[in-house]
């Protein structure tokens, strides 16, 4: 019974409250209804003074609020502030985004590329979000930066996406997985010598495309030298004959087919042509 | 040998029935302590509102606008 009676209780209170509630919600939407009462409102947020020291949430909820009030009321004499208030918010949100980028440029070349891929998404998100301040330059810098290591190491490219069309890829450094493998042919007999004749060929993974050197004994001899480094080129003869995997970093041509620049990664090795 | 069964039988409904009650207290209690949490909810966004219109009567350009609307 006792229980009964305080469920009644409870009913009544909350019916009273709800009641209360309803009369302070249509007073404050009557209060925000006009054009100043929803410039106060935002100032409430977050006022032009208070934006250093405004937690994210907020600044995001004014942003919002100064943006739909400008957009709504053009013409209105506050417009002016109000504008001068999202400017300032849109920069503040904007170095906040960076914030955590900011010695990221000088670690750029011990980034592993998945770390890499990871920045440049997130920063390209970034400058896309705040075009209009100008706060995004320092985006803009470090997306150049992460471009110019991008060259540097060659952007990884699936094997696959990399068959299915090249032409994407002009005028850019890509990696490509494969693998090298050395099919010797024919002895050829030049200048009284005898000559093994042989093909290096790199095998894009999961693919049929390939490129292909040909080679006179262990050097990449016609179409070009290979490299004086006997060391190098003994070991890279080694890693072909016996089939290896790795990468491929391709300079790509303004067509994106044929290749301006070529190294062959593997593990830790770097052969270059 | 009647008595006991009728003793069993009044035992298993004293049983069934004071079982029946737990879950009825059970169920009321659930009410309460629901309409309780209702209650705070909505008293903490009442004293919430309350707090956001005294901050909006403070501005001097909504006292302005108040004072020539009346």
């Amino acid at each position: 019974m006792e229980l009964n009676d305080e469920i009644e209780t409870l009913g009544r209170r909350r019916d009273q409250v709800r009641s209360e509630l309803e009369v302070v919600s249509s007073e404050l939407d009557e209060l925000k209804a006009t054009p100043l009462g929803r410039l106060c409102s935002a100032r409430l947020v977050v006022a032009a003074e208070g934006v250093a020291e405004a937690d994210d949430d907020s600044l995001e909820k004014a942003d919002g609020l100064y943006a739909q009030l400008i957009a709504d009321y053009p013409e209105e004499d506050f417009n002016e502030e109000a504008a001068g208030t999202h400017s300032l918010i849109r920069e503040e949100r904007c170095r906040r985004a960076l914030a955590s980028y900011e010695d990221y440029s000088d670690g750029l070349k011990e980034a592993k590329d998945n770390k890499l891929e990871q920045a440049e998404s997130e920063l390209s998100a970034i400058a896309s979000n705040y075009s209009d301040t100008k706060s995004v330059r320092e985006v803009e810098k470090l997306l150049k930066a992460i471009d110019r290591e991008w060259d540097r190491r060659g952007r990884p490219v699936s094997a696959s996406a990399f068959a299915a069309d090249s032409e994407p890829y002009a005028n850019q450094t890509i990696r490509v997985p494969g693998r090298l493998t050395y099919q010797a042919g024919d002895t050829i007999m030049m200048m009284g010598t005898a000559w093994r004749y042989g093909v290096y060929e790199f095998t894009f993974k999961g693919t049929n495309k390939y490129v292909s050197w040909e080679a006179l004994d262990k050097s990449i001899f016609i179409g070009g030298r290979f490299c004086d480094d006997e060391v190098q080129r003994d070991r890279f003869y080694e890693l072909a004959k016996q089939g290896t995997d790795g990468e491929i970093v391709l300079e790509m041509d303004s067509k994106g087919i044929a290749f301006r620049t070529i190294r062959i990664i593997i593990g830790n090795e770097v052969f270059e042509f | 040998m009647g008595r006991l069964v009728v003793l069993t039988l009044l035992v298993l409904v004293a049983v069934f029935t004071a079982c029946e009650d737990e879950d009825k207290l059970a169920e009321l209690e659930e009410q309460r302590d629901a309409l309780k949490a209702e209650i705070e909810d909505m008293e903490t966004e009442l004293t919430e509102t309350e707090q956001e219109i005294a901050l909006l009567k403070d501005f001097p350009e909504l006292q302005e606008q108040k004072e020539v609307q009346e």
